[in-house]
């Protein structure tokens, strides 16, 4: 409650409240003062967050590749594995297992097709060695 | 193998990114509340520069306020720094991974630096508000070690943060560590300075002797 003085009118006239009367003229300087650390910081904050993502957005940052970034880091570098080992194997493998000599029989071939006139010529793998032309068990 | 560059979706991460961005903030935060809390007092306070000299003088106590909030604001960004990490999917920490030291398997030591530098600078921060209490004198004596806080933040930050071989974060943690380390060395020997050689009363000068005190401070980091 504010304290009024008499002007020599009569007239009263609201007296301003002193710094010694238990507020300090510094209140709203301390209130202001919060809220603009508070909004640096939020911005701040907000400045670094979409830095980092972008960074790891656009594949920059430092923990790609270490399976830390992520389970599509992960996926992907397993992924990229697999081809390259399935690349591997099949560039090492066997081309086609050993064709039978001429007059070995027909058995051999006749347990991959079923038919003595199959004949492993169909194969697709290229054999220096010609397919055997497709001959009758002679028994 | 050659490797390829994968493109990650940062949404997949929010937490991760949110610990990470929380605690680079606490970390300029508590850097800038250290540079200001070593600028307050002693001779430093006597060479404002010119453009704060008006500020100063309408809030005399603008610089114990800046230091104060920075201070706070820096604690805050800590506490949000460890509870983001809780949502973490790939390091997936436990309350006490975050709260006890050494008990995390991810870089144990650096990451245990950070936990205890965190929880003096939370004890020692917050001792201002108990300060009557504990007594003024005791309580600036208590209060120096805040620096030790800030230097296992700074080490945590290079030790277990993933930001750390950043430039962009690289360069400033050097330079303001630098800076800290020429402005506390300054003050040790400014107190030493002060302790070896107290004040005599000085016989009364005329007017038109007398020196600005300003003028009377020689060899500061500050000139």
């Amino acid at each position: 409650m504010t304290a009024m003085t008499d002007r020599s009118n009569g007239a009263t006239v609201p007296r301003r409240r002193s710094a010694g009367a238990g507020r300090t003229a510094a209140a709203p300087a301390i209130n202001g003062g919060w809220w603009k650390t508070l909004k640096l910081s939020t911005a701040m904050f907000l400045a670094v967050f979409a830095l980092i993502a972008l960074q790891l957005t656009f594949g920059r940052d430092p923990m790609l590749g270490t399976g830390r970034a992520g389970k599509e880091a992960e996926r992907a570098t397993v992924h990229h594995k697999l081809i390259v080992l399935r690349k591997v194997i099949i560039e090492t493998q066997p081309a086609a297992p050993p064709a039978a000599p001429a007059g070995s029989g027909g058995t051999s071939v006749s347990q991959y097709s079923g038919t003595s006139a199959a004949a492993p010529a169909a194969a697709p793998t290229p054999m220096p060695a010609p397919a055997p032309a497709p001959t009758t068990s002679a028994s | 193998m050659k490797s390829i560059e994968i493109v990650v979706d940062p949404s997949q991460h929010v937490w991760w990114l949110a610990s990470r961005a929380s605690g680079v903030v606490a970390l300029v935060l508590l850097t800038a509340s250290v540079i200001i809390g070593l600028s307050i007092g002693g001779r430093f306070a006597q060479h404002v520069p010119k453009r704060l000299r008006p500020a100063m003088r309408a809030e005399p106590r603008l610089l114990t306020r800046a230091h104060e909030q920075t201070a706070v604001a820096a604690l805050i960004a800590i506490g949000l720094h460890g509870v983001t990490l809780l949502g973490d999917g790939w390091l997936h920490p436990s309350p006490a991974d975050i709260a006890v030291p050494l008990m995390i398997d991810y870089r144990p030591l650096f990451t245990g630096l950070g936990i205890v530098g965190g929880y003096i600078l939370l004890a020692l921060g917050l001792s201002y508000y108990f300060r009557q209490r504990i007594g003024i004198a005791r309580w600036k004596r208590v209060h120096r070690f805040v620096i030790a806080g800030w230097a296992m933040s700074v080490l945590h930050t290079i030790g277990a943060g993933t930001d750390a071989a950043e430039g962009w974060l690289l360069w400033p943690v050097a330079v303001s560590s630098a800076v800290i380390a020429l402005l506390y060395v300054a003050r040790i020997a400014e107190v030493g300075i002060n302790r070896r050689m107290p004040v005599a009363p000085s016989p009364p000068v005329a007017p038109s002797q007398q020196v600005a005190p300003s003028q009377q401070v020689a060899g500061t980091a500050s000139d």
